[in-house]
């Protein structure tokens, strides 16, 4: 089984992007065996009112309940966004909390960020926290967006070990810088959509290889970044990985689904 | 499928040597293979330097002959002792062809008589390029400085490195430039890049690349097995160019 951590759908202005509807994304999830996927609205990240694109998610994962996943965005820095996550929670079926705070304009220590990841720990929900979605190397000159400052993200899993955060779209060097401050902290993982390379010390040269010995299986979470990225790219990654099955299934799906929920419940949807 | 991948670097040798059995375990015939150490982040190297990073080269080289190719490394800044060094690695060494990172712009005028001599030797030029958003390193060409390249030595085959970083860029500024190749090596792994290169530049432009040891050999696989094309696009771009280009450029 494999479950796709890192996808979404929905409307994106600087290229078009394939895959970027349902229709086409189950159709790559299909030709890709791709199980189950973790969906969130990608036209959220630059809409004002990120409730459009939840709704349209909302109403992917109704379509197709038993490969759709759905995580809701929502901007703490936007007016009514209480309003917002209680309807995603309580009236539509939102499994867990994808946040962007470098495109939604806001910081780790405001207190609207702190006040919705005590809500989230209320009701027992994980929080994504987006490190990029692009390479900022590529972003359009009107729009240059920062990644997420991930050791003053590491300060917020610590400070918060009751909610389960998962890094996504970190790139391997960043997750490096992070290794001693959460050595034994356990309430986070990452996916490994956005690890490109190891960038630097002698040794083996596959990067997932490289990830498992610094921060062992149990952290590590599939994730294609779909549509921006070659779904295929992440899937070679853990597939043909010099790594022990045990760990590669582990990645693939069984972090994921420890994550979600129990495997019954997720294979009866 | 054979693959040739165009674009690896020699950092230090146990990283080599896990290069090669990966890439061997991955069905790779071929790599072609250049040794740039940074000082201090900045690719300026000294004579001195690219002629001990060339000679490590040419160790691997007779070490895993046939399996190991070279790129004569060589700094523009330093004219007669790149033009010496090209001569020696290319001819003596047997390496493939010449690799310019950012020793200076590519359209600076020094670059002048490396590419008559890469023209004389009948040898390609691999430059790295990269048009970043967020601003460059020093010495760093971009893809509209490759065309203008190009367009001043329509007689050198160039590889414009990492599809120019920024692809959209990168396909838009060489399109019509037939004597430049562009590779595919590297961190970006944008879904539709691969296709956008095919459909401008044709197939027959494009060669596989890597960037190892620093970045991951399946991501760059990836990229070309997920991309919507034919399995005769893949083909050419996985090894069918890269063979007729070594082929062309053997000494």
């Amino acid at each position: 089984m494999i479950v796709d951590f890192f996808t979404g759908i929905g409307c994106w202005p600087f290229r078009k992007l394939r895959h970027a509807d349902v229709r086409e994304l189950t159709a790559l999830l299909k030709s890709e065996r791709i199980d189950r996927a973790v969906v969130y609205s990608l036209s959220s990240i630059l809409a004002k009112d990120c409730m459009e694109g939840n709704r349209e998610v909302a109403g992917a994962a109704r379509d197709h309940p038993s490969v759709i996943i759905p995580f809701a965005c929502v901007n703490p820095a936007f007016p009514g966004w209480r309003a917002d996550f209680a309807e995603c929670f309580e009236e539509m079926s939102f499994r867990g909390l994808r946040l962007f705070p470098t495109y939604h304009g806001y910081d780790f220590g405001d207190g609207c960020f702190l006040e919705i990841i005590e809500v989230a720990e209320k009701i027992g929900i994980p929080v994504v926290l987006t490190v990029r979605v692009e390479d900022e190397r590529q972003h359009h000159w009107l729009v240059k967006v920062p990644p997420l400052d991930i050791k003053a993200a590491a300060d917020v899993i610590r400070d918060y070990p009751h909610v389960h955060f998962v890094l996504s779209g970190a790139a391997y060097s960043e997750l490096l810088s992070i290794k001693q401050p959460l050595k034994h902290v356990d309430n986070w993982c990452f996916d490994i959509a956005r690890m490109q390379g190891r960038h630097d010390n002698p040794g083996p040269v596959e990067v997932v290889v490289r990830a498992l010995d610094d921060f062992g299986a149990e952290r590590m979470l599939f994730g294609g970044n779909a549509p921006f990225q070659y779904v295929k790219s992440s899937l070679l990654k853990v597939q043909r990985a010099s790594i022990g099955e045990s760990d590669r299934e582990l990645i693939l799906s069984g972090n994921a689904m420890r994550l979600l929920g129990n495997k019954h419940e997720i294979d009866s949807e | 499928m054979e693959i040739i991948d165009t674009h690896v670097h020699l950092n230090d040798d146990e990283s080599f040597r896990h290069t090669i059995d990966l890439e061997r375990s991955a069905g790779v015939v071929k790599i072609v293979v250049s040794c740039l150490e940074p000082c201090d982040g900045v690719y300026k190297p000294t004579p001195e330097q690219f002629r001990a990073d060339n000679a490590r080269v040419h160790e691997w080289m007779k070490r895993e002959a046939g399996f190991v190719e070279g790129w004569a490394y060589v700094n523009p800044e330093h004219r007669q002792e790149s033009l010496d060094e090209i001569d020696r690695a290319v001819c003596e060494y047997g390496m493939r062809g010449i690799k310019l990172e950012c020793g200076c712009v590519c359209t600076d005028s020094r670059y002048g008589p490396l590419m008559e001599k890469a023209e004389s030797l009948g040898v390609p030029v691999l430059q790295h390029t990269w048009f970043k958003i967020t601003g460059g390193i020093v010495g760093e060409s971009v893809p509209s400085d490759v065309a203008v390249l190009a367009r001043e030595f329509p007689g050198v085959t160039i590889i414009m490195a990492h599809l120019g970083g920024d692809w959209q860029r990168g396909i838009k500024a060489v399109r019509d430039l037939t004597n430049v190749l562009v590779d595919t090596s590297g961190s970006i792994v944008d879904c539709g890049m691969i296709e956008k290169a095919v459909e401008e530049l044709g197939a027959e432009r494009i060669l596989f690349g890597t960037d190892l040891p620093d970045i991951d050999f399946w991501t760059n696989l990836g990229k070309i097995e997920g991309a919507a094309i034919t399995p005769e696009q893949k083909r050419l771009i996985l090894h069918g160019n890269a063979a007729r280009l070594l082929e062309g450029s053997a000494t």
